[in-house]
């Protein structure tokens, strides 16, 4: 397939961009519209645009598939060790194990936003390993 | 105390993980300890509770503290628990079987607890919609696991199911959204409550509800016309995981079903199982004999004691509920024993075509053992535990006896084919080699063996446990060694026999031969599956 100038030099300058709106997503999750699965998505997104416009071996340098399946797994671990949290603190499973916070600052609402960053990037990494699967076969 | 409910379906699901997690940092390193360690951690877990469940008490739990209706709340009681601990206690057995069978890839034991969970979830949860995420779980596992060999039928079986079983979540979201949309509520506690207010309201869309809540696990609960998926898959998934889905997992959907009737008290549909139960009993009988694959026979019988369970629990008394659930322990324990043994079979010769293989017996006896007693508990023949629990069965079915009649010619044909399956175990054999079976995969075997025998020398033992667990109040078992039940096993045996002698005929391999052949492709499954459909809301609105 021929490589367009126009569409690797504009998904080049939108990349940064999406992967921010991304984490921005992922951060406001408990304010805003959003949250860690949507976030995730986006960064996911950013990820196979870059892969689209510039090829498969160039994206497996910067990310490469070894890390993407260990941060999957390590969030999900990450996830189920911060529930259990709640458990060993007397409370119950995924019962809050933070401070509340001030309501409409960003760190509030407890361990939701740290559940969103982990949600974020365990959707992040998935979603972009499934689709180097199905483009690579 | 409480907390062990949610541990329940932690546990496995954190091992799954660090299974993989392992996996991924040394190759060397077994990360199959890990499943092992999780399963056994949670079976100790469910009998660290046993006095508390036994004494009549319940358990509730609500996840992050956030209390139902609104929140997510997982609930335990006598059926829950007992299901749970033979859910556990076939996966450990099946774990250690596979452990020896050969090196699975992590992602094997990985699915294979991810079932678990899903299992776990399904019976404990409280909730409708959490019931269906984590139904969700479970096929998803399933899905991969019956293609873990990924030989084009695995495959094309997986596949399957995947459509099939998929068409069965959708319509089951479907019923979720019409009884939310008329209740508010989707706690099942909190269903129960408003119940009887829907079924004078809205009496139509509660139907509908009910019917699309019940075909939707019933694609999983696998009784006839939603039964086209089973017997492929469950023959070309790895035999652990036969064990596991033939053993548990199609109980577990029926058990789903069960608590649904029940807070739905959608009695027309519990009376049309008694039907769907004797029929599909009979019908799956004469398909199973019909088949040459070993692990084909064993996954139509697996349908045709379905029925049994699915009729009797169609009765609807103390005693019909009380057979059913016996039925279903007994049959969880000699059905994972045949798969496990039948796996054994093709362990060691390679072959899965029951009519290539005979005179087994003196080479692997501990596997003819197995193999006898599986089959002996599954004909009804006593002192095996099938003999109980199907003695109970036909008592229960005492006020219906067409059913009851096709329940008895499913006997006799049960006895049939397994004559068929134990008589490669007879004859004269070819004198090749067979390779040597490790411990870890006889093991198993052995401890099923004394559970079915135990069961079925102490009937009163297990089924009065069972009575006092799940049915409410207190009413007197009727004995099962009566010296006419005995007699009837005996004839039943004998007929059965014949009847084996019978298919053996020139005439008999026509006849079945022109079976085998009638299959029903994924089409008219799909088909199958919406006329039922129809058939079940015409059938709650008419009676």
């Amino acid at each position: 397939m021929e490589r367009s100038q126009i569409v690797t030099m504009v998904s080049r300058k939108l990349v940064p961009f999406i992967l921010l709106f991304g984490l921005y997503l992922i951060s406001y999750g408990h304010l805003s519209p959003g949250g860690g699965f949507q976030g995730g998505v986006v960064l996911a997104s950013g990820i196979l645009l870059l892969f689209l416009s510039h090829g498969f071996t160039l994206v497996q340098r910067s990310f490469p598939e070894r890390h993407l399946n260990l941060t999957e797994l390590v969030m999900v671990l990450l996830f189920l060790l911060l529930g259990l949290a709640g458990l060993l603190l007397g409370k119950s499973f995924l019962s809050n194990i933070l401070l509340l916070g001030e309501a409409g600052e960003i760190p509030s609402a407890g361990f939701i936003l740290l559940l969103n960053m982990i949600i974020g990037l365990k959707v992040g990494a998935g979603i972009t390993l499934i689709c180097f699967y199905l483009f690579r076969s | 105390m409480n907390n062990i409910l949610i541990l329940l379906i932690v546990l496995p699901l954190l091992s799954s993980f660090l299974v993989l997690l392992v996996s991924f940092i040394s190759r060397s390193f077994p990360g199959k300890i890990f499943s092992l360690g999780g399963i056994a951690l949670s079976l100790g877990l469910l009998f660290l509770i046993a006095p508390a469940i036994f004494s009549g008490g319940t358990f509730s739990y609500s996840v992050g503290g956030w209390k139902g209706p609104l929140g997510i709340t997982l609930y335990m009681d006598g059926l829950a628990w007992l299901t749970s601990l033979i859910g556990t206690i076939i996966a450990l057995l099946a774990l250690i079987y596979s452990s020896g069978e050969k090196d699975y890839h992590p992602r094997f034991y990985f699915f294979f607890l991810l079932l678990l969970v899903g299992m776990q979830g399904v019976i404990l949860t409280d909730d409708i919609f959490n019931m269906f995420v984590f139904f969700e779980i479970l096929s998803i596992s399933t899905y991969a696991l019956v293609a873990y060999f990924q030989t084009g039928r695995a495959i094309r079986a997986s596949f399957d199911y995947l459509l099939l079983s998929s068409l069965g979540a959708a319509f089951f979201l479907l019923g979720i959204g019409l009884i939310y949309q008329a209740g508010g509520v989707l706690s099942l506690e909190g269903i129960r409550e408003v119940t009887i207010h829907l079924q004078k309201n809205s009496p139509s869309m509660f139907n509908l509800a009910v019917v699309c809540l019940v075909i939707g696990i019933g694609i999983k609960a696998a009784f006839i016309p939603l039964h086209t998926w089973l017997p492929n898959a469950h023959a070309y998934a790895p035999t652990p995981v036969s064990a596991l889905l033939s053993a548990v997992m199609i109980k577990v959907s029926f058990l789903a079903t069960w608590r649904i009737i029940d807070i739905f008290q959608a009695f027309s549909l519990q009376y049309l199982f008694i039907w769907l139960g004797a029929f599909t009993a009979f019908l799956a009988v004469i398909w199973a004999l019909a088949q040459t694959d070993i692990k084909k026979i064993l996954a139509y019988h697996s349908i045709s004691q379905m029925g049994f369970i699915v009729a009797s629990f169609g009765v609807a008394s103390s005693l019909s509920l009380t057979a059913s659930f016996f039925h279903i322990i007994n049959h969880s324990l000699f059905k994972s024993l045949l798969f496990l043994s039948a796996g054994l079979v093709i362990y060691t010769t390679g072959i899965r075509d029951v009519s290539k293989l005979s005179g087994l017996g003196r080479k692997m006896p501990l596997g003819f053992f197995a193999c006898l007693v599986g089959s002996l508990s599954i004909s009804g023949i006593p002192p095996f535990n099938g003999f109980a629990s199907k003695n109970l069965i036909s008592l229960s079915l005492k006020n219906y006896p067409v059913a009851a009649f096709l329940i008895l010619l499913a006997s006799v044909g049960t006895v049939a084919s397994f004559s068929k399956i134990m008589r490669i175990f007879v004859g004269s054999s070819a004198g090749d080699r067979i390779k040597k079976v490790p411990l870890s995969m006889t093991l198993p075997l052995l401890i099923l063996c004394a559970f079915c025998l135990a069961l079925g020398i102490f009937p009163s033992w297990g089924a009065g446990g069972i009575s006092r667990l799940i049915v409410p109040g207190s009413f007197s078992l009727p004995g099962v060694y009566t010296f006419w039940q005995v007699a009837a096993s005996i004839l039943i045996l004998a007929v059965g026999i014949v009847f084996y002698l019978l298919t053996l005929t020139s005439y008999g391999k026509r006849v079945f031969g022109y079976i085998r052949q009638m299959r029903l492709g994924l089409n008219n499954s799909l088909l199958l599956l919406i006329i039922s459909l129809i058939f079940f809301v015409i059938f709650i609105q008419l009676f």
